[in-house]
């Protein structure tokens, strides 16, 4: 199975990571599984999603920088 | 009228000394009659020497001998630092190169720094003046200066190096940073006297105590600071956490460096060295001078540098004035401590930070957004920038690697223009707030100290 993960750049702030999360879920997308790499004060975080297009496209309107 | 080699030690009548004493309580009259002595020399020489003041001189239809007392010293153009760097390097120079001896630079710019050259006369002076910044405080030979201002293009090292030597004390020309290595030197030389910046006096206060230094255990008994704006409270703790008395001293590389103006040991505004500065208060919109005790912004006319005369210098420090008799003795007026700036100048440990100058950098980098935020905040007493950069989709990429390396590059970028460390951070999108029009985007957190 072919899967493309989200690359997401975060900031490190309290809740962050799950504003994110919220994102998908009310938009009724799954996050299938993530994992995070992580700096003092900032971090990537990739997202394999059910429906990565339109996670990508609404992270954009949130103009979270999503790759 | 004075001449070089009046030195002889006297005491003041604050406890400390005065290098110069015939100049330094010059009765004001005579003060006054001297200073237009010299400003037409330096009108002249400017004029002559200097095509620059020729043409403003004659744009502002001037003549060196229409001036003949304190009230037509308005009439003279004014010069920026903007002049002095439109005619770097060597264009304000009002002697041939091979009189020159030294040439100190301002800290460091994106566009050209401003140069200051010195013949040996005008090195001799400056010792001078700096020897009376150190007497002042009761520094005499014998004692021991543990020098840790920057030496370099910067004129605070040399300066009060020279000026201590000419005094005839003991210079250790440490330099700045390490500071263990600082206490070490402090403790086992036996140093009686110190300068740098106050910051940096306040940090090697807190590393003395931090390794169970005494005050009793270093013998300093005064410091000579300036630089940066300093308190009276960052004056008390200096002084309770070293066991000295901490003197204010000022001066800027646009008139030679330190030796402009210093404080006795009354602590109560800075002593200018008039009878080699024309000082005066204006204020910086209208440009008209203003009354005493008033704060505007400082101007100053040299009237004794032979390589460099300025005419009404902008300092674009904003402070006050006083004429009232100081209880010292010496007969010059006083300025308070500058309280401000009439433009964006940040000064960070001691160096002349223009913002422009972090947006230039960032403006040169294709990746960067025009959303950043400069943020100035201090740890313990050292001051820290902070560029709040945006990472837009250009930066962005798959990895941690490719981050942090832009991080470096700009921060290897904003070191090689201003030679000075600071730290990048990443931010989201949006996390920066957009500010109408191109207004300057400078957070400063600092409390004054």
């Amino acid at each position: 199975v072919k899967v493309t993960p989200l690359t997401v750049f975060l900031e490190h702030r309290r809740g962050r990571l799950a504003e994110v999360a919220d994102l998908h879920r009310n938009a009724g997308i799954n996050i299938r599984g993530f994992s995070t790499t992580e700096a003092a004060e900032y971090g990537i975080v990739r997202l394999i999603v059910t429906d990565p297009e339109e996670a990508r496209r609404l992270l954009r309107d949130e103009e979270v920088r999503a790759l | 009228v004075i001449s070089a080699g009046d030195e002889h030690l006297v005491p003041d009548r604050a406890g400390g000394l005065l290098w110069q004493p015939a100049a330094e309580m010059l009765p004001t009259q005579e003060l006054g009659a001297l200073q237009m002595e010299r400003l037409r020399a330096v009108l002249e020489s400017a004029r002559d020497n200097v095509p620059f003041y020729r043409k403003k001189l004659e744009e502002a239809g001037v003549s060196p001998a229409d001036i003949t007392c304190h009230g037509d010293v308005v009439h003279l153009p004014f010069t920026t630092k903007t002049d002095l760097r439109d005619h770097y390097p060597f264009g304000m120079f009002a002697r041939p190169r091979d009189q020159i001896v030294r040439v100190h630079a301002s800290s460091g710019t994106s566009s050209n720094p401003t140069t200051v050259g010195y013949t040996r006369q005008d090195i001799d002076t400056w010792g001078d003046l700096v020897a009376r910044t150190l007497a002042a405080g009761g520094v005499k030979p014998g004692d021991l200066l543990h020098n840790a201002y920057g030496y370099g293009l910067f004129t605070g090292g040399l300066g009060l190096h020279f000026g201590a030597e000419r005094l005839g004390c003991t210079v250790v020309p440490i330099s700045g940073g390490n500071t263990e290595r600082q206490l070490k030197i402090m403790r086992d030389f036996g140093a009686t006297a110190l300068s740098c910046t106050p910051s940096y006096a306040m940090h090697l206060a807190d590393a003395a105590r931090d390794r169970g230094l005494r005050p009793a255990d270093l013998p300093i008994r005064v410091g000579f600071h300036g630089a940066e704006p300093w308190s009276n409270e960052l004056r008390r703790q200096i002084e309770a956490g070293l066991g000295i008395d901490a003197l204010d001293i000022y001066g800027l590389s646009e008139m030679g460096g330190p030796g402009v103006a210093f404080e006795c040991l009354c602590k109560s505004g800075m002593h200018i060295n008039e009878d080699h500065y024309l000082a005066e208060i204006i204020d910086p919109d209208t440009l008209r001078p203003l009354p005493e005790g008033e704060v505007g912004e400082l101007v100053f006319t040299t009237l004794s540098r032979e390589a460099q005369p300025l005419i009404r210098y902008r300092t674009r420090d904003l402070c006050s004035f006083t004429s009232e008799p100081c209880p010292c003795g010496r007969t010059s007026a006083r300025m308070s401590k500058p309280i401000g700036r009439s433009d964006d100048m940040l000064v960070i440990r001691g160096v002349n930070v223009f913002p422009s100058q972090i947006e230039e950098v960032l403006m040169s980098i294709p990746e960067i957004e025009p959303h950043y935020e400069i943020v100035v905040d201090r740890k313990g007493y050292l001051d820290l920038i902070e560029v709040w950069v945006e990472v837009s989709e250009d930066v962005f990429a798959e990895t941690m690697g490719d981050l942090e390396r832009f991080q470096r590059k700009v921060q290897g970028q904003i070191y090689n223009v201003l030679n000075i460390q600071v730290a990048v951070k990443l931010k989201e999108a949006k996390a920066i707030q957009r500010s109408e029009g191109k207004a300057v985007r400078v957070v400063d957190r600092r409390q004054a100290l």
